[in-house]
């Protein structure tokens, strides 16, 4: 209970995409990283306690190298269907 | 680790136990003179093993029951209420019918290498079911693999005298795969419903799935076969000895794979368990080893065991190609708020969208895309998207990479 759940959409320099990747699964909190074409490179969905650990995990993705660009979304509400 | 990796390690598991329950069952038919009596006794005695099982997984270890570790859905055996008895109903059924198939098939043929592919078939009707339910045409490579499938099941359930077994067929295409179909879409169903805020463990799914398949079948082969259901109280101890080990094998295997349900879609983990057929060979050819003269002798010529080694090749080809074929994509959704969650609930009715989570920011919706195939499914989607009253504009971001955290 409480837990915060949030997209963070991320731009990549051309040809880091890979290295980038392989960052963000060293990050805790993390929980699906997917590589997309279109506006966006990277989607991450990230699972958190509080804002607090919500920024941490942002701070940790833009110390990464080639992150162009992070735009987050904290879930408000969700319906799987899966 | 993972959820790829542990995916398949739970299904190769799976199929490792699955192999070993067809070959201690197909010997074991071989000790009865009536194999109702072995299938009688395995359902009664795999439902006291699995409770008993149960309890123990409800010791608590540091603070929390044992069985945690193998569902972490479980909490303790409850008492099914009438919102579960929808699912397991149905479910039990079909394990019924499609167990009494099995042991007819399995005392037939006495060859656990052709028991195993024929009963990999009922993807055939899975993957049809959910072309239907799409309400798509297959693509090529559903057909392709699909007949690959079917032409490879036949190839390696070739006896050794080199024929089909065309009664056993038609036994496992009408009773065992209708069951089984019936049983596995009621059960993926189950396993991804919450009932009072909770999933649904596999662990009571197991329990209860048995003691209600127990009473399907008493009631059927009762009718069938009633001096069978007397005979179960004569059975010799060897024989419950048999039944019980085969029925705790299946017990660990059954875990694996509706664990393993809950993870992927139910056609592909039915693709990925199907290296039984594989694992079949040389498991009968073990036993023709170490037991001659028990089950089918399959090495009778190098032929018969190649094509049989092609039939099995070409399932596990198709099941692959199957698996493989899933695309998915993410869509953000821009739709200004005011219209409630009606927005939320009509995205998430769309075929295909597995997961839609409204969002505070630059985008409102984010839904996640599972599909068989992009064509027809993608165009389905942005019709279906564009009809909602509400959403402004969407774009689609397809997946070519994912990776994702257990």
């Amino acid at each position: 209970m409480g837990l915060i759940r949030a997209y963070i959409m991320i731009n990549v320099e051309v040809g880091k995409i890979a290295g980038v990747v392989e960052k963000l699964k060293k990050i805790d909190g993390i929980g699906n990283i997917a590589v997309v074409a279109g506006e966006f490179d990277i989607i991450v969905r990230v699972r958190v306690r509080s804002v607090e650990e919500l920024f941490d995990i942002t701070e940790k993705i833009h110390k990464i190298d080639g992150i162009v660009r992070t735009t987050t979304h904290v879930v408000e509400k969700e319906v799987i269907r899966e | 680790m993972r959820k790829k990796a542990l995916f398949y390690f739970l299904c190769f598991l799976s199929s490792v136990f699955g192999t070993m329950v067809v070959v201690i069952d197909s010997i074991a038919s071989t000790y009865v003179e009536d194999i109702w009596v072995y299938g009688n006794l395995s359902f009664v005695l795999g439902t006291v093993l699995s409770f008993i099982i149960a309890l123990v997984f409800m010791i608590p270890v540091r603070g929390r029951p044992l069985g945690k570790n193998a569902d972490p859905n479980f909490y303790g055996i409850f008492i099914p209420n009438r919102e579960h008895l929808k699912y397991f109903l149905p479910m039990a059924l079909g394990n019924a019918i499609a167990t009494i198939g099995y042991f007819y098939v399995i005392a037939t043929m006495l060859d656990p290498s052709a028991v195993l592919p024929f009963m990999q078939l009922v993807i055939l009707y899975l993957a049809l079911g959910e072309i239907i339910i799409e309400g798509d045409t297959p693509s090529l490579l559903e057909i392709q693999s699909l007949t690959m499938i079917m032409f490879g099941a036949l190839l390696a359930s070739i006896s050794p005298t080199g024929t089909l077994n065309i009664h056993s067929l038609i036994v496992v295409m009408a009773v065992i795969n209708t069951g089984a179909t019936l049983k596995i879409v009621a059960q993926r169903r189950m396993r991804l419903i919450r009932i009072d805020g909770k999933r649904i463990d596999s662990i009571n799914i197991r329990i209860w799935n048995l003691f209600f398949s127990t009473i399907f079948f008493i009631v059927i082969i009762g009718v069938m076969d009633p001096k069978s259901i007397i005979e179960m109280f004569h059975a010799s101890s060897k024989l419950i000895l048999i039944t019980a080990l085969s029925m705790t094998i299946t017990f660990f295997s059954k875990i694996t794979y509706i664990r393993a349900l809950g993870i992927g879609r139910a056609s592909i983990t039915q693709a990925a368990t199907s290296i039984t057929v594989i694992l079949g060979i040389p498991a009968t050819l073990l036993i023709n080893y170490l037991m001659p003269g028990v089950l089918s002798e399959i090495f009778v010529s190098p032929v018969v065991l190649t094509i049989k080694l092609i039939g099995t090749i070409m399932v596990s080809l198709g099941v692959i190609t199957l698996a493989l074929s899933e695309v998915r994509a993410y869509i953000l959704i821009r739709a200004p708020r005011g219209k409630g969650s009606t927005i939320l609930r009509n995205i998430s009715r769309i075929r295909g969208i597995v997961l839609v989570s409204a969002l505070a920011g630059k985008y409102d919706y984010i839904a996640k895309v599972k599909l068989r195939t992009l064509g027809k499914a993608y165009r389905y989607i942005v019709r279906e998207l564009e009809k909602i009253e509400g959403i402004e504009d969407f774009v689609w971001l397809s997946t070519l990479y994912e990776w994702e955290e257990i």
